[in-house]
């Protein structure tokens, strides 16, 4: 087998034709604008400023090169099946991470379809997870020193276990129990040495996500990596390994001992030597695993500081674009996330120009005329078509921008580093996985330029004031981009100064149903959000001291008690819930795995698939569609609105959760596929009691097909009786207002 | 957050305090006590002045101004010639140059910008 002929373009020829030749466009015009500016436009009153600014430019273009040359042919690969004929073991590497995050990842690794065995790789030495592996069942390697941090981690276990192929996570990735059969089928191609999966992350309250839970919108800072350079990279048959949740073959490691050490991004050093061995590799852009993302900005930056030190740093080990074995595309794939990292110097410039020239009065361009700012908007506005177009809606230019400029001092002392210490290695610092505080120290270079942007306008409007300048065009601008930069900065200071996460667990944004027996009587509420520790509980009437001592969550693979303590209680919601933080009291280890393997096989899915969006063009043509459409047909207008609801068709009701409402008709989320047609009876929880309707399913959709505790379905019903169930709804919401 | 605005309100006194000092012949120039300032006082300020790359003509009005009650005509004449040559256009400053030019005893000059003046649209 091939694995070449799995590859299919994303795109239909057209599109893809299309974009290509917008990419090309957009860097011819980015061409004639820098040639432009090369011949008439450098300020020769202020030559090393006017120099330093161009560079910056043409660091620019560079980039914007290198992704269309990596977004080129963005591709997909259909999963071929596997024979059954390898031997797997997984490598769970950990040092210092907690136990329960291990036991989650563990638990989740060895429900994994396939037959497989699970190792922790432990170098913290640690009695607890050896008492852990021991439980669950899984190896236990570890090791009496801790020589090449991570990479010698796993060398150790390789030398150790015989399996065909190892899947490597760390130690808070969970896998999907789906994860080995879409990937091992690969390896059929005997030329295949690794097969890598996007990382995706399951805190969206992380550092790095920004959510619009009300739009169902998500921006990842990895998104574009993930979602376009990856699978570009794939095309070029250099998708490089991302340190977790790849699956390599062993043969291929055997000639190195394992992963290449000696480096502190030991995965694409190891991933460039098997590509100029001959080797490929393939990347399966399915979410398949999900792991923790920085909660805090220090553990943020010092993440990223290690991956461009380390990436940066690669070139002294071994150089893509000099290295033997490695096909033209290939050298640029692997120069260009090189030199991805070196963005923290041209964002500098930027963002110090400014200031600069209003201290100063010098300005890089001259003469700054019609004809220069003709080019510079006609440039502006294709580099912004281009990237919006071919980034199929995870390009966000704002965000990009916000995190640019979260990034650039540490991106900046990367480079730094790079060039002042040459091959010397720096230490691997273990990611925080735990919530951070507040990381003001981080962000000081940004405070400091947040002052001095702040004086630097203050000079040149006292300069415009007291008449030592006259220049108003030019200070407008400078003061224009000074006051972009700072609002930037404003906005990484207060992600930087957020309040402290207090929880150890993650919570998610889960609707569970629960019930509780007070005073005789089952009462229905649900949580509105959930971890194995606690969760935020909505109940139709606050919760006093004497009020119910445990709950029955309704999980789909069935109730599980537990003790609460309420350790808050908020104002009543508008649609007339009573919020409740709770604490779970002394969860028994089986409690938690239920809890847990809910998360991880229903919700965190029905998560990140609820809140992809799709591309501009996408958006653009559906929403006129669907606006076209409601005028022609209309439509009762639709609430998101998550509720407990019992559904019904003959016998044992069944718990679910509804997504959204409206006056005609209900979406859920069940644990239970039912066929388009069926009558089924449905009850819906609102606050102020249970109302039940006869509806019919017209809509059955998978949101993932492959849990542990089974599949989770989005159901569409319309209801066949006249009467408005949102009437409820809104009267609890008048009366929430109200009081 | 009190100590941050402390800092700010800080940096912005010192940063007028460097603004006055870096700008210091503008001000002591356009200053109501300028008249007072000892003769080689107002001469420093003056040629300072004359030497910035860019001068308002805010500035440019109050050097002249200074350099005549001082009776600094060399700097007086300078200042009007700097007028001339940042407002090319303007006939009284050029009539004003012509007359400081020939205050100072350059007639030649002076008649050569007076018949220039004459010859303006």
């Amino acid at each position: 087998m091939d694995a070449d002929q799995q590859l299919r373009y994303l795109d239909r020829t057209p599109v893809r034709l299309a974009r290509q030749a917008l990419a090309v466009v957009a860097l011819a015009i980015f061409l004639g604008y820098l040639v432009y500016r090369a011949r008439f436009t450098l300020n020769p009153e202020a030559p090393v400023f006017a120099m330093v600014v161009y560079l910056a430019e043409v660091h620019g273009f560079l980039s914007l090169f290198f992704y269309f040359f990596q977004t080129w042919a963005l591709c997909r690969r259909e999963c071929p099946a596997p024979s059954g004929r390898f031997t797997v073991d997984v490598f769970i590497t950990t040092y210092n991470e907690d136990v329960p995050l291990l036991r989650q990842t563990a638990r989740a690794a060895m429900a994994m379809r396939y037959p497989h065995r699970t190792y922790l790789c432990d170098d913290g030495r640690r009695p607890a997870v050896e008492a852990l592996a021991r439980e669950l069942g899984c190896g236990y390697i570890t090791r009496n020193d801790n020589r090449h941090a991570k990479a010698g981690n796993w060398n150790n276990a390789y030398a150790q276990t015989s399996g065909d192929l190892i899947l490597t996570l760390d130690a808070d990735h969970v896998p999907q129990p789906q994860f080995l059969e879409r990937t091992i089928g690969y390896f059929e191609d005997p030329k295949v040495a690794l097969v890598q999966v996007p990382q995706q992350y399951h805190n969206l309250d992380s550092v790095q996500h920004q959510v619009n839970w009300d739009e169902r919108r998500m921006y990842g800072e990895q998104d574009v990596f993930f979602d376009l350079v990856m699978p570009g990279k794939d095309y070029w048959n250099a998708a490089f390994f991302c340190g977790t949740g790849a699956v390599l073959r062993r043969t291929a490691l055997e000639a190195h001992g394992g992963i290449i050490t000696g480096s502190i991004t030991e995965d694409m050093h190891t991933a460039i030597v098997l590509h100029s061995e001959g080797w490929k590799s393939v990347y399966v852009n399915e979410i398949l695993v999900t792991g923790l993302a920085p909660t805090d900005v220090a553990s943020f930056l010092k993440q990223r500081l290690r991956w461009a030190e380390g990436n940066l740093k690669i070139i002294f080990d071994i150089n893509p674009l000099t290295c033997r074995g490695l096909t033209i595309p290939q050298r640029i794939a692997y120069f260009a996330s090189m030199f991805h990292w070196t963005v923290g110097v041209p964002k500098l410039v930027y963002y110090a120009a400014p200031p600069w020239m209003l201290v100063s009065g010098t300005f890089p361009i001259a003469p700054f005329d019609s004809q220069l700012l003709t080019i510079y908007l006609a440039n502006l506005a294709a580099m912004t078509l281009a990237y919006k177009l071919t980034s199929r809606g995870r390009g966000r230019l704002v965000m990009d921008e916000f995190f640019n400029m979260l990034n650039t001092f540490t991106l900046l002392q990367a480079t730094w580093r790079f060039l002042l210490q040459g091959r010397k290695v720096g230490v691997f610092v273990v990611t925080s996985k735990k919530g951070g505080g507040t990381s003001t120290t981080a962000v000081l270079p940004h405070f400091v330029m947040l002052l001095a942007s702040m004086l630097a306008i203050n000079w040149s409007l006292m300069g415009l004031g007291f008449g030592v300048t006259e220049d108003r065009f030019g200070a407008g601008i400078a003061i224009f981009w000074t006051t972009y930069n700072m609002a930037l900065v404003v906005a990484v200071v207060r992600l930087a100064l957020r309040p402290a996460q207090k929880r150890d667990t993650s919570r998610f944004r889960a609707c569970v149903p629960a019930t509780a027996e007070w005073g005789g009587v089952t009462r229905v509420g649900a949580t509105s959000d959930l971890s194995e520790g606690g969760c935020r509980l909505l109940w139709p009437e606050p919760i006093t001291s004497d009020g119910p001592r445990h709950l029955d969550l309704q999980l789909p693979a069935g109730p599980v008690r537990v003790a609460i303590d309420v350790v808050a209680t908020h104002r009543r919601t508008v649609d007339g819930w009573y919020a409740h933080g709770v604490r779970f009291v002394d969860p028994s280890p089986a409690t938690c795995d239920a809890i847990s393997d809910a998360i991880f096989d229903t919700v965190v899915p029905e998560l990140l698939h609820g809140l992809r969006q799709p591309p501009l063009l996408v958006r653009l043509v559906r929403d006129t569609w669907r606006a076209a459409h409601r005028r022609l047909a209309p439509r009762a207008s639709r609430r998101p609105l998550r509720l407990p609801a019992r559904l019904r068709v003959s016998g044992a009701p069944w718990w679910v959760t509804t997504r959204d409402l409206s006056a005609s008709g209900v979406s859920l989320v069940s644990p239970v596929s039912l066929p388009k047609g069926t009558m089924v009876s449905v009850a819906l929880q609102f606050a102020s009691g249970s109302r039940e309707r006869r509806a019919q399913v017209i809509r059955v959709r998978a949101i993932q097909s492959t849990g542990r505790q089974g599949n989770a379905w989005d159901l569409g019903l319309r209801f066949v009786e006249g009467v408005s169930v949102t009437a409820g709804v809104d009267d609890d919401a008048r009366m929430a207002v109200a009081s | 957050m009190r100590r941050l605005l402390l800092l700010v309100l800080a940096a912005t006194v010192l940063e007028f305090a460097a603004f006055r000092y870096l700008h210091r012949d503008l001000f002591s120039i356009d200053a109501p006590a300028a008249a007072q300032a000892p003769v080689a006082d107002t001469r420093q300020q003056a040629e300072a002045a004359l030497a910035r790359p860019y001068l308002s003509r805010h500035h440019a009005e109050a050097l002249v101004a200074a350099t005549d009650r001082q009776g600094l005509i060399d700097l007086h004449v300078a200042a009007l010639a700097r007028l001339v040559r940042d407002n090319p256009g303007d006939v009284s400053v050029m009539l004003r140059y012509a007359d400081g030019l020939r205050r100072q005893g350059r007639l030649d000059e002076a008649a050569r910008v007076f018949a220039r003046v004459a010859e303006a649209p």
